[in-house]
């Protein structure tokens, strides 16, 4: 469990928070290209100051309802780790709310059930004063065969074909 | 040097300058040190010898070339220690011209790599001369290689490059065909002549005295450029390189949306306007520079392909003429690295198969016996074209043809034009040693030069005439980063179409689609039968048939397959800057990257040959 400094942010009513350190920068939302023959919850790519990133939509990676944008809707940048590379990605949250400090003490394991998010992605929760935050391990936001599937197309076209 | 001259008074006899500094072992000398300088110097010849080897081949290794400069340098130390004055004084200006290698201001390669290679060898005599007792005859030629050598390592530092030729010169000013130059050189290096060059082409007639008298004064003043004139190059890691050039395509879209927007449109000032245009020009300009900085002259692979050529010519025994022209044209690196395998493969196959083994084959056609190889380098538009060129015997239609029938490769045409018949070469299997001596041996491994070229996204054309020879011009991009586009709408999205994959677009008639059994459903344009490929269906599942059929149709091609591709608009023309995808989104089969559009959004590129593989 790790502590320090968390940005947070909302998906529906749930607060959750991601290493500070992960943080690229935030974005307001914007046009985004659709990928073809991507899982839904890759919303496309867009356009960040010459760099093309994928983005992704956290609502629909986590199981939940989509919505639609509103314009609280944020892009977080991340920098995730993936088999030893570095990868660039946004992903798309309700809406941005605060940094938090978060000591070793405030953590609990997470909770095995109960909750809208598949738990492997979760670290812990942080309980700070009357907050309770969902800490994300962003490296497993995204794991390495998932991306995998998603680079040859194959999870998608054995969909299609199923 | 200071350490020199106080000892310059126990080595009296022998001078520390000059071409007079000796040889001998002084007397003086420590002997216990001379064994161990011996042992010593060899050790680091020899492995200077290796490093050199590895540095011919890889160039780049700042820590062999250390390696090699320490070597150097410590013989030079310990030399001058023994008065050994003459290793002293040759290690010393070879460890200067090392130095020169190090800080970039000469390559290491060719003359200097041979000079940097002898002087290893001859420090090499001298030190096993050290061994065995150096003798007078010993000294006085040692002396001479020795002056012969600094000459040659203080030419080469001053910078005297060669001068450059005459005939190419002539040719570059268009004053005369290269065809013309070859024959003349082959005539001057005829033992009976005495003219020189420009008189001979004077004299009979093929070029204007005053152009030859104009091509002297060229050659003189290009000659006359100092070394030390040679540009400054600063090295810098090509990820800044890249971000540099990304950060100036966003200036680019920001100053175009800036001069887009409907808020300044309704307030022109002629300041504005004014400022506006200046603003445009200077993100254009810079735009091309940050372009510029990848770019690259092909010099360097062209001067490894006069090796090859020139050994190549030696193993089989065939006089080749090699010529190179326009090397200072400049590729992107990208480009000019992968363009060596292909040029390889093509002058070794123009020198094995393409020049007649027999002189007098030659002289019964009526050409010159040395047969001509040229190799060139020219931009034309967008576009940098390399042509090999040889003057053998062309390639054989009717052997390729033959075969071309017998592996069933022939469409209905039982007689196809040139072009189509030339492009059988590039079939993958029309190579094998069997076919190769059949067909005059053209096409071994052709398929995989075709395929490297058109990673590169260039391509091949191919001229030959019987008896005459063959020329293959290989069109290549300026750069990897931009392609010429054209960019449509499909559904809400927006897709680039390479321009140069694109056959024609035609409005879409229902009574042209039709379903043939076991093909899926086709498209008849002008008479021909096109594979139907809804991209929007295809890549966002949306299950198509029942909707209406887009207004247009792109016709499109690749790798000689073709499709018709179902588009709602066509917004236009336009150079486009690649982007990568993610790694995650890399293999996505059937696009290529991504560009970004003028008004900051990501299209996405089609990679047409993904494209056809997975249709069909």
């Amino acid at each position: 469990m790790s502590a320090g400094k968390y940005l947070t942010f909302k998906l529906g009513p749930e607060s959750y928070g991601i290493g500070i350190l992960k943080v690229q920068e935030i974005i307001g939302m914007m046009a985004v290209t659709r990928m073809p023959r991507t899982p839904a919850y890759v919303r496309g790519v867009v356009n960040l100051r010459g760099k093309v990133i994928p983005v992704l939509d956290l609502r629909l990676k986590f199981g939940m309802e989509g919505r639609q944008d509103t314009d609280r809707t944020c892009i977080i940048v991340v920098q995730l780790q993936s088999t030893g590379t570095v990868i660039t990605m946004g992903i798309i949250v309700d809406e941005v709310s605060e940094v938090l400090d978060v000591t070793t003490a405030q953590i609990e394991p997470p909770p095995s059930f109960g909750v809208a998010v598949d738990v492997s992605f979760i670290m812990g929760m942080g309980k700070v004063g009357q907050k309770v935050v969902l800490l994300l391990d962003a490296d497993r936001i995204l794991m390495s065969q998932e991306l995998a599937a998603i680079g040859s197309g194959q999870a998608v076209a054995e969909e299609a074909a199923a | 040097m200071s350490g020199e001259s106080s000892r310059s008074g126990q080595t009296a006899t022998h001078g520390t300058h000059g071409d007079d500094a000796s040889f001998l072992l002084p007397s003086d000398a420590d002997t216990g040190i001379l064994g161990d300088f011996i042992m010593e110097a060899s050790e680091h010849l020899e492995s200077s010898d290796l490093h050199l080897l590895s540095l011919e081949t890889d160039p780049g290794n700042r820590d062999l070339l250390d390696a090699v400069f320490r070597a150097f340098h410590s013989i030079k130390g310990v030399a001058g220690f023994l008065g050994l004055d003459g290793i002293k004084i040759l290690s010393h200006e070879a460890e200067n011209m090392l130095d020169q290698i190090r800080n970039g201001r000469l390559g290491l390669q060719g003359q200097v790599m041979d000079c940097v290679f002898d002087a290893v060898a001859f420090l090499k005599k001298a030190v096993a001369d050290l061994k065995k007792g150096v003798n007078d005859a010993d000294d006085l030629r040692a002396r001479e290689e020795s002056a012969a050598l600094r000459v040659r390592i203080r030419q080469l530092l001053e910078g005297k490059a060669p001068e450059p030729r005459l005939g190419d010169i002539l040719v570059a000013a268009g004053a005369i065909a290269p065809e013309t130059l070859a024959e003349a050189l082959i005539k001057q290096a005829q033992p009976d002549n005495t003219l020189k060059l420009g008189e001979m082409l004077v004299e009979s007639g093929q070029a204007e005295a005053k152009q030859v008298a104009q091509a002297l004064r060229t050659q003189k003043s290009a000659s006359s450029v100092p070394m030390g004139a040679m540009k400054e190059t600063v090295k810098v890691d090509a990820e800044r390189l890249d971000r540099l050039l990304d950060t100036i395509g966003e200036l680019v879209i920001a100053e175009s949306m800036i001069q887009g927007s409907p808020e300044l449109k309704g307030r022109v000032s002629p300041r504005l306007v004014q400022q506006m245009g200046q603003l445009d020009k200077i993100t254009r300009e810079l735009q091309e520079m940050g372009t510029s900085l990848r770019m690259v002259p092909v010099r360097p692979t062209f001067q490894k392909m006069q090796r090859l050529v020139r050994d190549l010519s030696k193993q089989s025994g065939k006089g080749v003429n090699f010529l190179t022209v326009g090397e200072e044209t400049e590729l992107d690196k990208t480009v000019v690295e992968k363009i060596g395998d292909p040029l390889v493969h093509m002058l070794r196959n123009s020198l094995d198969h393409g020049i007649e083994s027999d002189p007098q084959e030659r002289l019964n056609a009526g050409k010159p016996a040395m047969a001509t190889v040229k190799l060139s380098a020219f931009q034309k538009g967008g576009n940098v074209c390399i042509e090999i060129s040889d003057d053998g015997k062309g390639l054989n239609r009717e052997a390729i043809l033959g075969k071309a029938r017998e592996r069933g490769l022939l469409k209905d045409d039982p007689n196809p034009p040139d072009k189509e018949v030339w492009g059988y070469i590039f079939e993958a299997g029309f190579s094998t040693a069997k076919q190769v001596t059949e067909l005059s041996g053209r096409g071994v491994g052709m398929d995989v030069v075709k395929r490297n070229i058109e990673i590169l996204r260039g391509r091949i054309d191919i001229h030959s005439v019987p008896g005459q020879g063959t020329t293959f011009s290989i069109w290549l991009p300026l750069t990897l980063a931009i392609i010429d586009g054209m960019v449509v709408r499909i559904a809400e999205e927006r897709y680039v179409f390479p321009t140069l994959s694109i056959v024609c677009i035609v409005p879409f008639d229902e009574k042209n689609r039709m379903t043939v059994k076991g093909k899926g459903e086709m498209l008849s344009v002008q008479g021909e039968l096109v594979p139907f490929f809804p991209l929007k269906d295809y890549f966002h599942r949306t299950g198509g048939g029942k909707e209406k059929i887009a207004p247009l149709i792109v016709i499109a091609e690749s790798e000689g397959r073709r499709a018709a591709f179902p588009v709602d608009e066509l917004l236009g023309q336009q150079q486009i800057v690649i982007k990568k995808l993610e790694t995650a989104f890399q293999d996505i089969p059937g696009l290529s990257g991504g560009a970004i559009l003028s008004d900051g959004c990501v299209g996405l590129i089609l990679d047409m040959d993904g494209l056809m593989k997975l249709g069909f």
